[in-house]
């Protein structure tokens, strides 16, 4: 924590009108004007030792989303605690000095506070607004304040780290892309290595009070000597990985590939809604960070709006082979069109420029036909 | 309310302020009411709630019309700053202040407002000595620092919106930071204030009393301007002007009598303060001024707190001792009977005249001045102006003073011709007088300086006027051709007070008498509670002082004596206490506020620095002997090292004892403002709950400390759990507690009851 004293314009004029009636004063030798050039010149003593004195001690604390998207508003809560016995704090402003410097977010929010009474809390909001996918970087935070007259303008830094992640956009799914979805999907199903009520076999156990009686395998309870019951495995979700090809050609812009990340987090947004397992492999396009599946599309969103991406870089295509019969489906989505070189059984490729086709992207046409809803 | 409503109260508040200050400054009522009621017609026309401002285009054009009206002033102006330009530059900002007000405001707006409205109390607090209006200054500094404190709020408010404003996407809205003024903010604020107030107070009175009062060429010192000045004391008496004597109750100046150390006077007695002397009149210009004996005027040089004789050789007893303080500052100092010694606060030089016996300031003062003269009991047979030895070989032989009859030299060949001579030249008035003095089987030699029968002939001459002549403040003009003091004699036969005694002179000196005119104040309005006379502009006044062989100079005041005393009648009932106690207070204030200057600073510090000897010397006195008390306190309990020890442990018991007597009590008292603060209840009530920290105390010392945060209620719970028998009690007296704290229970006897047996039985269990 750093504390720093600032003079400001008002209390230039403060000083040239505390000079003028200390001159009034003399010229004239009216002893009232002597007593208000002294209390003006209390006021400035006090002025910067009242400013000290309200800031010193008060805590905050950052309450912040980990997670936003852009054009969606960010909320941060500030917690206040005023813990003196005796002094209020006033007008303080708390600013972040780090969260726009990305320029993830349009700039540095900021917020205010009229009043913390002594040994009080208080909460006040500032908001972010996020502009492009990305994470933003809270960390310093700046707490002032210029009370009481405005001289001076008493600011402490506090450091408080924390981030929060932009997402890609998310745009709806055309019901046609859904339906391509699952034109590659592998037919048969497959089996979760987990107990459950599938009919595949997953394991012999001996039994337990309340196993349904046609569950025990007689056979092997004989063979064992102790009664046993049979377990099967538990059916498993359709599972889709989106693989991201992010090499940008050099000389052009990230344009494409962030149309390719939106494309391709709006389609795994869409299939988690159907009940998918989604995982996201970004390759070497994602500083050669593999990633594996996941069934939280919270922390797959994540991983999309964290990716950097590398303008120019030379990358070789590659892509993790679908296994149909593990039940997995790859979505690949390229940056340009010469990637499309051919599609496998469980494997959708599509390009960045398929997103018109593929997304209801804002000021297209709505397609006649049924709701993504009621696909598959 | 939120924090713009706010700020627009104070600003409004503190403007109504420095207008009610101004007027009180200025004593210009009708401006002041005036700007009130635009005031108010603002707040509502443009400030509250749906009103709407006037164009700030209409506004700058509306600005030129005061801008033209100082213009056209300014040549005015060329003699000088004087109070005229202050009262001008005050009118102009407050005509500026309004304008603002109907205009729409933005912050720089409510800047302007308030740096105008400290110019226009600065200009107030130049021109004012009121009491009044340092009080209102104190009220109008602790308002502004509460409207800063506003302000400043609302500035830092600013900022994060136009900050937050920037920051947001151009079809979205931006959140406001909340502006609404929180519970306890406005409280808070206020002590904030206050307390501030308070300290800055402390610091600009150290500041006020330390600060060297420095000298410096003041183009001030002309703000009193003449034409003001001559409405009540002069210095020259002007019989062309219309009329000269006012009826403003303004306090020029204090004075106390002392006789042989004690203080005297009352409502009852009555007397002429001396200012200057004219004896030469300029039938020309109609004006009285001092003679070619000016010229004689000798440096002195009192020496601040010391007297300075101007006569050797008087008796103490016959001294009348006058204190006088002289609130606006002049250049003539007053005195009751010419002066025989002189002591000032001052390290400044006087000047004295042997010849009219005129003590004058150097030059102009505009500060209060306070001195002390001690002048010869009228009627002494030494009150003569030729015992001023000590300056008499320096003067010209022509401006000596007329001797003293034991004078050899006062021959007709080589007498003095001051104050003698025909007034005007008109032979009307000789054939006048001496009608009168035949009708009143008198005569004189006119050749003559003393005539035994003088004194008879300027008492007959005095009772004349009295009788045949009106006393008005209004004379009437004189006819072209005739100067003024024929014309009041023989025409008009009405005037105030400079016409009675410019034609007694006239009179007295047409016969050959020596005489000459003062100008002075007629002092009877006597303060009863500071023991002091009051003297008021009103009370201005002239009369004639006539040589006479057996007595010098004679006081003869022609004006008629029941018209003087009505004008100058004091307010009496107890109204008239009232009036006198504000006075005093008053007086208090300008002596030792407004007119605080390098003497009394030099005083100051003189006497801290005795005050801090005494001090110093008391205490190595007290220690010595406290010493040698002891020592002789371990002589008397055992001789020898341990007596001694015994002494200094008996001595530091009962030294100690009422610290920690007071210790005690200080800390009951803490802790009966604490819990009532804690409980917000009654001092009643909050001083029935003190048992509750008591008995937190004895549970602590047992070994059960209650955390802050933790509830009574559990803190019972987790004794119960530890021992049952401390617990059952806690629990009874947590509930006792909870009754009346929470529950709204008024502590009746029953319940004062079971709180003293818990109490006492929570006290055994403990012990045992």
């Amino acid at each position: 924590m750093r504390r720093s004293i600032q003079f400001k314009l008002g209390g230039l004029i403060y000083i040239a009108m505390m000079l003028f009636i200390g001159a009034a004063a003399m010229n004239s030798r009216t002893n009232l004007l002597y007593l208000t050039f002294g209390m003006m010149a209390g006021g400035l003593i006090l002025s910067s030792l009242i400013a000290r004195w309200m800031l010193s001690r008060v805590a905050l604390h950052r309450i912040v989303a980990d997670s936003t998207s852009p054009g969606h508003i960010l909320p941060i809560e500030y917690r206040l605690t005023n813990p003196k016995r005796m002094m209020p704090c006033f007008a303080l402003v708390i600013e972040e000095l780090d969260a726009g410097r990305d320029g993830a977010v349009s700039g540095n929010p900021s917020a205010w506070v009229m009043h913390i009474g002594p040994g009080r809390n208080v909460r006040t909001d500032a908001c972010a607004w996020p502009l492009k996918r990305g994470v933003i970087q809270f960390n310093r935070i700046r707490l002032s304040t210029t009370f009481p007259f405005g001289l001076f303008k008493i600011s402490t830094i506090l450091r408080i780290p924390r981030q929060t992640v932009i997402h890609p956009v998310i745009h709806p799914v055309r019901p046609r892309a859904l339906v391509e979805l699952s034109r590659h999907a592998p037919s048969t199903p497959r089996w979760k290595q987990v107990p459950g009520d599938g009919e595949e076999f997953f394991a012999m156990r001996e039994y337990r009070e309340g196993d349904p009686l046609k569950s025990i395998e007689w056979k092997r309870s004989a063979h064992a000597g102790k009664t046993l019951v049979r377990q099967n495995s538990r059916p498993a979700p359709r599972r889709l990985m989106l693989c991201l090809d992010l090499d940008i050609p050099a000389g052009q812009g990230p344009e494409m590939a962030e149309r390719a990340i939106t494309l391709g987090a709006s389609l795994l947004k869409a299939a988690f809604g159907k009940g998918y397992e989604v995982g996201v492999w970004l390759g070497r396009a994602g500083d050669g960070e593999e990633l594996k599946t996941s069934r939280d599309i919270q922390t797959c969103l994540d991983h999309l709006g964290r990716l950097k991406l590398k303008e120019g870089a030379e990358a070789k295509h590659q892509t993790p082979h679908a296994n149909p019969t593990a039940g997995l489906e790859l979505v690949v989505v390229h940056t340009s069109e010469r990637r499309m070189d051919g599609s496998d059984y469980g494997q959708y490729h599509c390009s960045a420029s398929d997103d018109d086709r593929l997304l209801m992207l804002p000021g297209s046409q709505q397609p006649a036909g049924p709701s993504t809803e009621a696909a598959p | 309310m939120t924090l713009h409503h706010w700020l627009k109260r104070l600003i409004y508040f503190q403007l109504i302020l420095s207008i009610v200050g101004f007027g009180l400054a200025t004593h210009g009522l009708g401006i002041a009411l005036g700007a009130l009621s635009m005031t108010f017609l603002a707040w509502f026309v443009v400030d509250k709630d749906g009103g709407k401002p006037i164009p700030r285009t209409i506004i700058n054009l509306s600005i030129l019309l005061p801008l033209f009206w100082l213009v056209t002033d300014m040549p005015r102006f060329d003699e000088g700053i004087n109070q005229d330009v202050i009262i001008k530059l005050g009118q102009f900002i407050l005509f500026i202040q309004i304008l603002k007000l109907l205009d729409r405001k933005e912050n720089r707006d409510y800047v302007q407002i308030l740096v105008l409205g400290l110019l226009q109390m600065v200009c107030a607090s130049i021109i004012s000595i009121s009491m009044l209006f340092g009080a209102l200054m104190l009220i109008y500094l602790g308002a502004a620092m509460m409207t800063l404190f506003v302000f400043q709020m609302k500035i830092s408010h600013d900022r994060v919106m136009a900050g937050n404003l920037a920051i947001t996407p151009r079809n979205r809205q931006a959140p406001l930071p909340d502006s609404r003024r929180p519970d306890r903010c406005s409280r808070q604020l206020a002590y904030l204030s206050l307390t501030q107030l308070v300290i800055c107070l402390g610091i600009g009175w150290v500041v006020f009393l330390i600060t060297p009062r420095v000298s410096a060429r003041s183009q001030i010192n002309a703000w009193f301007n003449p034409q003001q000045r001559t409405s009540g004391f002069t210095d020259q008496v002007d019989l062309s002007s219309e009329s000269t004597i006012t009826p403003s109750e303004e306090p020029v100046l204090n004075i106390s009598l002392r006789i042989r150390g004690e203080l005297f006077g009352s409502q009852d007695y009555s007397f002429h303060l001396r200012g200057s002397t004219m004896d030469l009149y300029d039938s020309r210009t109609n004006k009285w001024e001092r003679g070619p004996h000016s010229n004689s005027d000798r440096t002195i040089h009192p020496g601040p707190g010391k007297y300075l004789p101007l006569i050797s050789g008087v008796d103490a007893t016959q001294l009348l001792n006058q204190e006088i303080t002289l609130r606006t500052g002049s250049r003539v100092l007053f005195t009751v009977y010419p002066p025989v010694s002189v002591r000032t606060d001052q390290n400044t030089a006087l000047l004295f005249n042997p010849v009219d016996q005129v003590l004058q300031n150097r030059r102009e003062q505009t500060m209060e001045i306070r001195y002390n003269v001690d002048s010869l009991i009228r009627h002494h047979p030494r009150h003569l102006a030729g015992y001023y030895t000590r300056f008499d070989s320096n003067l010209p032989p022509d401006a000596r003073p007329p001797t003293n009859p034991a004078d050899p030299s006062a021959t007709r060949t080589n007498r003095p011709q001051y104050a003698r001579g025909p007034v005007v030249p008109n032979p009307r008035i000789r054939e006048y007088t001496l009608e009168l003095l035949a009708a009143a089987n008198l005569g004189r030699d006119e050749s003559a300086i003393y005539d035994p029968r003088d004194t008879q002939i300027a008492r007959m001459l005095e009772e004349h006027l009295r009788s045949t002549c009106r006393y008005s403040l209004t004379p009437p003009s004189t006819p072209r051709d005739m100067d003024p003091i024929s014309g009041f004699l023989f025409e008009s036969k009405r005037g105030h007070c400079e016409y009675f005694a410019s034609a007694l002179c006239a009179m007295t000196r047409s016969i050959g008498m020596t005489s000459r005119m003062v100008g002075g104040y007629h002092v009877s309005e006597f303060n009863s509670v500071g023991y002091y006379y009051v003297v008021r502009q009103k009370n201005a006044h002239a009369w004639v002082e006539v040589l006479t062989q057996e007595q010098g100079w004679v006081t003869y005041d022609a004006s008629p004596p029941q018209e003087i005393a009505s004008s100058s009648r004091a307010t009496g009932g107890l109204w008239g206490t009232l009036v006198h106690l504000y006075d005093f207070i008053e007086f208090q204030w300008v002596s030792s506020v407004i007119a605080y200057d390098t003497a009394q600073q030099r005083n100051l510090f003189r006497r801290y620095e005795a005050f801090i000897t005494e001090m110093t010397e008391w205490l190595q006195w007290a220690k010595a002997n406290l010493l040698e008390w002891i020592e002789e306190l371990g002589n008397w309990i055992s001789p020898g090292e341990l007596g001694q020890a015994a002494a200094w442990g008996l001595v530091v018991l009962v030294a100690g004892l009422p610290f920690y007597l007071l210790y005690r009590f200080l800390r009951g008292l803490w802790r009966s403002w604490k819990v009532r603060r804690w409980s917000q209840a009654s001092p009643v009530v909050s001083r029935e709950l003190v048992f509750y920290p008591r008995m937190l105390r004895i549970l602590r010392k047992a070994g059960f400390r209650r955390e802050n945060w933790e509830p009574p209620g559990l803190f019972a719970g987790r004794v119960l759990d530890q021992s049952a028998e401390l617990g059952a009690l806690v629990q009874s007296l947590t509930d006792a507690f909870y009754q009346v704290r929470f529950g709204g229970r008024l502590p009746d006897a029953a319940w004062r009851h079971s709180v003293e047996q818990g109490m006492s039985r929570l006290k055994q269990s403990i012990k045992a």
